[in-house]
């Protein structure tokens, strides 16, 4: 059974060469990969470079007592003091950035 | 003035509206059908003993929830994050609306559960790649080829679908990434005719790129559609011939390089 109807007659020369050097980039890319991986490892180890590049910042609302934190995890606040049900009301719409 | 008791239901409702409302995006993102979310929503939404009207669309949810005298709504709007498919987590978050039901589970209790949820580790990414190579080998064999094939479809497929995780994880565009795995794939699938190895290279090449058939995205589609739900059907249908179309351009772009001929 042929499952697709083609011919390779006229193949173009470069044809084993294209395969091996694909093949090559594959293997090549897979080892920077690791590489890279473990020197990721060893840097959260012992921390020879570090960097801090986190624009995630906390958005808040309602004077602060409700919000998102910067994993995306809403928190409120839920003792009723000081927390003006009006204002929740009012303030929904325009979350600030805190 | 807003009573104390007013408030205490307003703030009740903005929780379950928010806690509802990602719940339903997780799910969307994570490739459960339209109509399997709309169960899970409504299921929690009575245990609360609150009315949820919600609209689901391709890129955001919509959902409104009543008080049980209908007096107080509070209404989310929450977009679907950019997410890869996770059978395993709309499995549990499928679970969760069930044992919301059955344990009568507060709101607090479910979101704690909803996070240990969405924080599983997914499989190992090496693991994944082995099995999509030994299923794709499968395919092969299915079809009718022989071992060297086989052989020759895991090595194409492995490497598809390595470069495939690499360049998501490039944040690539989706299109760009199902083209060159595809024509990587298909390249390397040929070594049958340019190497003459196996007696069956056609069946070798022709499945090499079966592992970036997008299954889940069709079958979601066709599931909306029979349940009526035809914007996300059409949403779900676009994505998956999207992908499709470039898995092809790929194999035509493989076919153009080595000059293979379609006859």
């Amino acid at each position: 059974m042929n499952i697709l109807s083609v011919s390779a007659a006229n193949l173009s020369s470069f044809a084993p060469a294209i395969v091996w050097g694909c093949l090559a980039i594959t293997v090549i890319s897979a080892m920077i990969y690791s590489v890279h991986d473990k020197l990721k490892a060893l840097n959260n180890r012992h921390h020879y470079i570090s960097w801090n590049g986190d624009e995630v910042s906390v958005t808040t609302w309602n004077n602060g007592h409700n919000g998102v934190s910067p994993d995306g995890v809403p928190f409120y606040d839920t003792s009723a003091e000081g927390n003006d049900p009006s204002e929740t009301h009012g303030h929904n719409g325009t979350a600030t950035a805190a | 003035m807003v009573q104390p008791q007013q408030h205490s239901i307003h703030e009740h409702l903005k929780e379950a509206s928010s806690f509802i409302g990602n719940y339903a995006a997780i799910l969307y993102a994570s490739g459960a059908t339209t109509i399997r979310i709309e169960k899970n929503i409504l299921r929690m939404a009575g245990e609360w003993r609150m009315h949820a009207e919600f609209s689901i669309l391709p890129t955001d949810i919509i959902i409104s929830l009543w008080s049980e005298n209908k007096e107080h709504s509070y209404s989310t709007i929450v977009r679907i994050p950019e997410g890869a498919i996770n059978y395993r987590t709309v499995t549990y978050l499928s679970c969760l609306s069930r044992r919301t039901a059955q344990k009568h589970l507060s709101i607090d209790d479910a979101r704690c559960i909803m996070q240990r949820i969405t924080g599983f580790k997914r499989l190992d990414s090496r693991a994944v790649l082995f099995l999509v190579g030994a299923a794709n080998a499968s395919f092969c064999r299915l079809f009718g080829g022989d071992p060297v094939s086989m052989a020759i479809v895991f090595v194409a497929t492995v490497s598809g679908f390595f470069i495939k995780q690499r360049l998501t994880e490039k944040k690539w565009d989706y299109r760009m990434v199902s083209l060159v795995s595809a024509c990587l794939a298909a390249i390397l699938s040929s070594s049958g005719f340019v190497f003459g190895w196996g007696e069956t290279p056609e069946t070798a090449l022709a499945t090499s790129v079966l592992f970036l058939v997008p299954g889940i995205p069709f079958s979601n589609a066709v599931s909306d559609l029979i349940h009526g739900r035809y914007i996300c059907s059409l949403s779900r249908f676009c994505q998956a011939m999207m992908i499709t179309v470039s898995l092809s351009l790929g194999l035509c772009l493989a076919f153009l390089i080595l000059n293979i001929k379609f006859y």
